[in-house]
This record gives C-alpha cells, sequence and structure tokens, in this order.
C-alpha cells in the first residue's frame, strides 16, 4: 500500500533528513516508525502524504507515485500530525463535512461515520463550537473523526497518542485494528515504544536519516523488550 | 528594560525575517524586496511631498502657512485610527503566543508595553509619509531653523499616541460588544466598516473645506481644526509655542499613559474576554454535501468572514466603488470635474479607470497564500489538483469585487448616460483590470508568503505581497490615466487597449500559476 523506494531528502542548507529509506507497509499492517527526536520521521512522513516535495527516491502508495499522481494518491489517504493545525475559523463538523466534501464521502456513509466516530471520541456535543476554542486533545480528536470519515486505505499518523486521553487512546487503538482488519494499511511514527511493541505487526527504526532495522515486531525484538532493541540500535 | 528590549528584538525578527538571511536564495529575495518596497516609499514620499508643497504655498499666501503643518496632522490621526482599530486587539491583547509570552519570567507590564510599542512604531512608519513632507514642504515656504527640526521630530513621535489609544479603545470596545452576539464576526465587521465610513465622511469634509480657498485663513483654520482639535497645537508648536508644545504633548502622553497602565494591569481580563468561550458545548448542526469545487469555495469564504481585519481591509475599495457610484447619480458631474481641475469632457472617460483604481484596493488574494499560515499541510494533502485551490481563492476575489463592479458599472452608465461603447467600456475595463490584479497578488503571495505570522494583520496589512498588490495596482491605473488627461490617446482605443492588455496579463499569470506555481505550492 505505501513503499518508500530509496527515498531521500536534503533541506535547503544541506542538511540531509533522511537518506535512502527503503521501506514497505501491506494492507493489513500496523507499521510503527520509531525513531529519536530529528531522525527523518515526520520528514519521510509528510513526503508520503504530499506535503512536503522531494526529489531523490520514490515513493508510491496503491502502486501510484506520489509525484506522477499526486492527487490519486492522497485520495487513498488520511493524515494526521503531530500538531493537527485544523481550520480555527471553521467548527468542527464543517471541517469534517469539508473533508468528506474533498473525499466525496455520500450523504448516508457520511451521516453514519460521524455519528460513530464522534460517539466513540466523545465529540457529539463539541462539534457545533469553533475549532478555534478546542483543546490540543479535541483537535486530534476532531482531524482523527475527519480521516476516518472517508474510510482511507492508507492512515499515517505523526505522533497519534501526544494529546489523547487515556479513554480515547484506547478507541483510537482499537479503531486502528478494526482499520486494518477491513483491509486498511496504518503507517505511525510513535515515542511510546510500550504501544508500539503492543500494537505493530511490523515496526522500522531510523536513525539520523537512515533505516537502522525494519521488520517483524517479533524478529525485531526477538527475546528482548522493543525498548531495550531501541537502545541498542540508537546507542551505536 | 531588558526584558522588553528582548521583547521588542524578538518581535522585529520575527517582522523583518532577518534569522533567515543565511540563505543566499532569501538573502537574494529580500534584497529585492527591500528594493521595491523603497522604491514604492519613495514614490509614496514624492507624491506626498507634491501635494503638501501646493498646499503650503497656497496656504502661505492666505497668510496661514502652518496650516499645511496642521493638515499633516489631522490626516496623520485619521490614517492612524482608520489603519489601527481593527488591529489593535489583535496586536495588544489576542496574539498567538499570549500564553507562551505571559509563561515567562517577564513582568505583565512589560508584556503589553512591548505590544503597545510595536504599534506606535508600526504607525510611526506611516505617519512618515504624512508628517515629514508636510515639515518639507512647510519649511520650503518659510524660514525655518534647527530649532523647527528638533521640535517636529518631538511631535512626530508624540503625535500617534492619542491617535492610538483612542483607536485601541474603539477597537476593544466593537470587539467586546461583538463578542455578545452569536455571528460575532458579522457585528464586528458592520460596527468596523460603520467607523471606517464615519471617519472618511470626516475626512472627506475636510477636504471640501480645504478646496474652499476663497474663505480666509481664521475660518478655514477653525474648519480644519474642529475635526482633530490638537492638530492645532500640534502646528502651533512646531511654529515655536511653547504652551502648545506642553499641551500637545500631555494630551498624546496622558491618555496614552492612562491607557498603557489599564492595559497592562488587565491584559489577562482582556485577553480572557476576547478569547470567547473555550470548550463550551455546541451541539452540530446538519450534514450538508457539496461538490469539492463549492467545498474548497465555502472554506474560503468563510476563512474571508472570520477575519473582521481581513473583510475591512479589503472589502472597502469594493463598497467605495459602489457608494461612489450611487452619489454620481445625483451629484453634478461639471461640479466634480471642476474641483479635480480637469475638463468636464475628460471625466466621463476616466471613470472606468477610477473604478479599477478602488477594485485594485479590494484584492483577496495578495495574502490568501500567507493566510492559510501553519496549517498550509492540510491543504496540501487533499487530493485536489493546486490549480483547483488558486481557482478557489480566485472565485472569492471575483466574489467580493465583481459584484461590486456589476452594480458600479450599471449606475455609472445611468450617471453618465453612457453609449452602448462607453457602458461596455464601463463593465469591462474595471472587471479585466480587477482579474489581472487578483491573479497578480495569488502570483506574488505564492512567490513571497509568510506562513509564520503571528496575527493576521501581519499579512493582511503590513504583508510585502499586500503592499505590492495595492500601490503597484494604482501605479498601474495612473499609467493610461496620466495618458488620458494628458490627452496623448484616444479615450476608447486607450480603454480598449488597456483592458486587452489586462486580460492579457490575467492570462499569462494563470498560465504561470497553473504550471511553475504549481511547483512553488509544492514547496511551501
Amino acid at each position: 500500500m505505501l513503499s518508500f523506494e530509496n527515498f531521500s531528502k536534503t533541506y535547503p542548507g544541506g542538511k540531509r533528513a533522511v537518506d535512502g529509506l527503503n521501506l514497505s507497509v501491506e494492507a493489513g499492517d500496523i507499521y510503527g516508525f520509531i525513531g529519536h527526536n530529528g531522525a527523518g520521521k515526520t520528514t519521510a512522513i509528510r513526503a508520503a502524504v504530499g506535503a512536503l516535495a522531494f526529489e531523490e527516491g520514490e515513493i508510491r502508495i496503491g502502486g501510484m507515485s506520489v509525484r506522477e499522481q499526486p492527487v490519486a494518491c492522497k485520495a487513498l489517504t488520511a493524515y494526521i500530525p503531530d500538531n493537527p493545525t485544523l481550520y480555527d475559523y471553521l467548527t468542527g463538523m464543517q471541517y469534517i463535512n469539508f473533508i468528506a466534501d474533498v473525499f466525496g464521502v455520500a450523504e448516508q456513509e457520511r451521516q453514519e461515520r460521524i455519528t460513530r466516530y464522534a460517539g466513540a471520541f466523545e465529540m457529539e456535543d463539541h462539534l457545533g463550537g469553533l475549532i478555534g476554542a478546542y483543546s490540543h486533545g479535541m483537535k486530534q480528536k476532531t482531524a482523527l473523526i475527519a480521516a476516518l470519515v472517508h474510510a482511507p486505505k492508507l492512515l499515517v499518523l505523526d505522533e497519534p497518542f501526544v494529546g489523547l486521553d487515556p479513554k480515547a487512546s484506547h478507541t483510537l487503538k482499537a479503531v486502528m485494528r478494526e482499520l486494518c482488519d477491513a483491509g486498511s494499511a496504518i503507517f505511525f511514527s510513535t515515542h511510546v515504544l510500550e504501544v508500539a511493541e503492543k500494537l505493530c505487526n511490523k515496526i522500522a527504526i531510523i536513525k539520523n536519516g537512515r533505516l537502522v532495522t525494519a521488520g517483524e515486531t517479533e524478529t525485531v525484538k526477538g527475546d528482548q523488550s522493543l525498548e531495550d532493541v531501541f537502545m541498542e540500535l540508537i546507542d551505536v | 528594560m531588558r526584558k522588553l528590549f528582548l521583547l521588542l528584538r524578538i518581535d522585529a525578527l520575527g517582522v523583518l525575517g532577518t534569522t533567515r538571511l543565511s540563505d543566499p536564495a532569501a538573502r537574494r529575495k529580500a534584497v529585492r524586496a527591500l528594493a521595491l518596497g523603497a522604491f514604492v516609499a519613495v514614490c509614496l514620499l514624492g507624491t506626498s511631498l507634491m501635494y503638501f508643497y501646493m498646499m503650503a504655498g497656497a496656504f502661505a499666501a492666505l497668510g496661514t502657512p502652518e496650516l499645511t503643518l496642521g493638515i499633516a496632522a489631522v490626516a496623520g490621526a485619521l490614517v492612524t485610527v482608520l489603519t489601527s482599530f481593527v488591529s489593535a486587539p489583535n496586536v495588544l491583547v489576542a496574539f498567538a503566543d499570549f500564553d507562551q509570552l505571559l509563561s515567562l519570567p517577564i513582568p505583565v507590564g512589560t508584556v503589553a508595553l512591548s505590544r503597545l510599542l510595536k504599534l506606535v512604531l508600526r504607525n510611526l512608519l506611516f505617519l512618515c509619509m504624512v508628517l515629514v513632507p508636510a515639515a518639507v514642504a512647510y519649511g520650503l515656504n518659510a524660514q525655518v531653523g534647527v530649532a523647527f527640526v528638533l521640535r517636529f521630530l518631538v511631535l512626530a513621535l508624540l503625535s500617534p499616541l492619542l491617535p492610538l489609544a483612542i483607536a485601541s479603545v474603539l477597537g476593544l470596545i466593537i470587539a467586546k460588544i461583538s463578542m455578545a452576539f452569536k455571528r460575532m464576526h458579522a457585528v464586528r465587521i458592520v460596527l468596523s466598516f460603520l467607523l471606517v465610513f464615519a471617519s472618511l465622511a470626516l475626512s472627506f469634509s475636510m477636504q471640501s473645506i480645504v478646496e474652499n480657498f476663497d474663505e480666509i485663513g481664521a475660518q478655514l483654520a477653525q474648519s480644519v481644526y474642529a475635526v482633530y482639535p490638537p492638530a492645532r497645537w500640534f502646528a502651533d508648536a512646531a511654529c515655536g509655542s511653547a504652551s502648545a508644545f506642553a499641551l500637545f504633548a500631555a494630551l498624546n502622553v496622558l491618555p496614552f499613559a492612562a491607557f498603557s497602565l489599564l492595559a497592562a494591569r488587565n491584559l489577562r481580563a482582556l485577553h480572557a474576554g476576547l478569547a470567547g468561550g473555550a470548550g463550551e458545548k455546541r451541539k452540530a448542526g446538519a450534514i450538508r454535501v457539496s461538490p469539492v469545487r463549492r467545498a474548497l469555495f465555502l472554506r474560503e469564504v468563510r476563512r474571508y468572514f472570520a477575519s473582521t481585519i481581513y473583510v475591512t481591509n479589503t472589502a472597502i475599495g469594493a463598497l467605495l466603488l459602489i457608494a461612489g457610484a450611487i452619489a454620481l447619480l445625483f451629484v453634478d458631474k461639471g461640479r466634480i470635474a471642476q474641483e479635480m481641475g480637469i475638463p468636464v469632457s475628460a471625466f466621463a472617460p476616466i471613470v472606468p479607470y477610477l473604478a479599477a483604481w478602488m477594485l485594485g484596493m479590494s484584492t483577496t488574494t495578495a495574502a490568501s497564500i500567507s493566510l492559510e499560515g501553519n496549517s498550509i499541510d492540510q491543504l496540501k494533502v487533499l487530493p485536489v489538483s493546486v490549480p483547483a485551490v488558486f481557482r478557489a481563492k480566485l472565485a472569492l476575489h471575483f466574489a467580493v469585487t465583481l459584484p461590486a463592479e456589476i452594480i458600479a458599472a450599471t449606475l455609472f452608465s445611468i450617471a453618465l448616460e453612457a453609449d452602448v461603447m462607453q457602458a461596455l467600456l464601463l463593465y469591462l475595463l474595471p472587471a479585466a483590470f480587477s482579474a489581472f490584479v487578483g491573479l497578480a497578488g495569488l502570483w506574488i503571495n505564492l512567490l513571497h508568503p509568510k506562513l509564520d505570522w503571528k496575527n493576521e494583520t501581519e499579512v493582511v496589512k503590513q504583508g510585502f505581497p499586500t503592499f505590492v498588490t495595492v500601490f503597484g495596482s494604482m501605479l498601474l491605473v495612473g499609467i493610461p490615466l496620466a495618458l488620458l488627461l494628458l490627452g496623448i490617446m484616444d479615450a476608447p482605443i486607450l480603454g480598449y487597449a488597456f483592458t486587452a492588455l489586462c486580460a492579457l496579463g490575467a492570462l499569462l499569470i494563470w498560465k504561470w500559476l497553473c504550471g511553475k506555481g504549481v511547483r512553488r505550492f509544492a514547496e511551501l
């Protein structure tokens, strides 16, 4: 569903944020992307979702090139950044409706999904309020509902659990599993290694822009905890 | 004091963007922007000087040369109030990094003072465009020495204080009143426009007084100073009156100091009052399905009306155009031509250009990319083509300008009893020019975006793209207008040629936007 093929990104000024990344996320995967601050996780994610232009390597979504068919790739994808800067001038419902309009979600499906996910994330009583007045967690939940309203084939999340209350975190994990069972793929970055260890069937660790290891979670961590493996790899 | 300096320095770094100058490309861009900005500033100062020089000569003949300084003080005060009352609450109270700044070990009073000084410094720059040329024009007509220059410098530094205190109080009152209404932004926009039109009516009444040169000097001075009484003390103080100097200084410093003290003491309360009901429970309305194009356009419309400063800054030209067209139905055209100093026969041909000039002020696109701010990624990850995003932004521009243009052209056609060719030009020329300026605004904003703004004023009013687009459009209209008034070209030929050039320019920019513009958008 998502593949990085020798992807590299160098910022103006010469900083090479990602160097030759090769990674493949299949349908049904919950793929955790782990690394220290500044390792290149967000750069790779932003390039994949079309928020960051790149020149080296290739990124494909559903077999299509992100550079050559950006609109078709984006139509399969939902992206939630680490700090969702939604449109403060819209109400939560207006924002979700806007996303649903852009993705062409039919009225009935839209109604069902909004009711379901707004209930799951306890946002029914808040969607009429302006996003500008929301807390960080409420913005995160609104972004999640908007992402789920078009039933994406690929869900890309950058630090999705930051700012969510424990119940919402639990709900999100359940929704992620549910989406994967339905054949979607999930690729997300996190610093919460316990969550990654329990939730992901695959894990990739990135250090200074280079992939250190990637594969099935059980294979990557072996007999150790993910935290021990991560510390060993990062300290090398 | 050190903390105040640090806060002002951080603000200056944000506004000037000097931290980015280590990048050679950014440096080249900054030099180009600086050169263009300097050119426009010189043009404005030159125009202002010419205007005040003519005025100073006339007033010297009437025996009241100091009236030049008084008029500059009145104009400066009106401009300060008009340009600051909408932005003052944002700059002073509702700024984005409020929580972060107040969590620092800096006294609240210092934070408030840094915001007030930011407002003062910004207005001083604009005031220089009015006060300095007036002083030079006065100096050329009266014998002045070093003492005048020194007195004038102090007076110029003091002059924005009272208008800013008035503008801030008005702005905060309007913001607070509008908070009580469900349609808060609509109320704020209506109240703001009422204040703008009241101020404009005041300045127009002053203009008609000034042009009435057959009145004796003293009566004339009385009429001018009735608009803004402290201007009399400004003029007298500049000419050497110590008591007037003390009065003007006291009248500016004391209210400003009192306002500063109140603002500093109540900064947190004012911020809480304007921040609105966070976490307030509000059930969502019904689900509405829209096609993609309409959804993108609606997003732009909601963005537009969510910002009072964006609306007041851009819709003013369209509203003035309609007001002017209605007025022309009832006012004698011969008298207007006489007051403008042009032959009656030259009045009708210049009307399409005046309409274009006003529409040039109503460009929503010049700030539309910058206004996406740090949520630009939201737009970039949507499954829509980049030209579709541009089309939505242009559609908003046309939604603001085209209805006003059509109404005005119809009223102008009736008022001027235009024949078919003239009427066609009244519709086509301003429309083509508005299309060109709308596309040019988008183009310039795409090349010079500012996405890291802390409040909308930085991009809507002070943004480089807005400045270039608005003043550039004024200069562009000035070229055919000059050719017309100098009788160098035949009016209909010039009109249709200018229309065709605008349409061609618009097409070329659209072609750029759909090619290089798409790549540029991806790089933002």
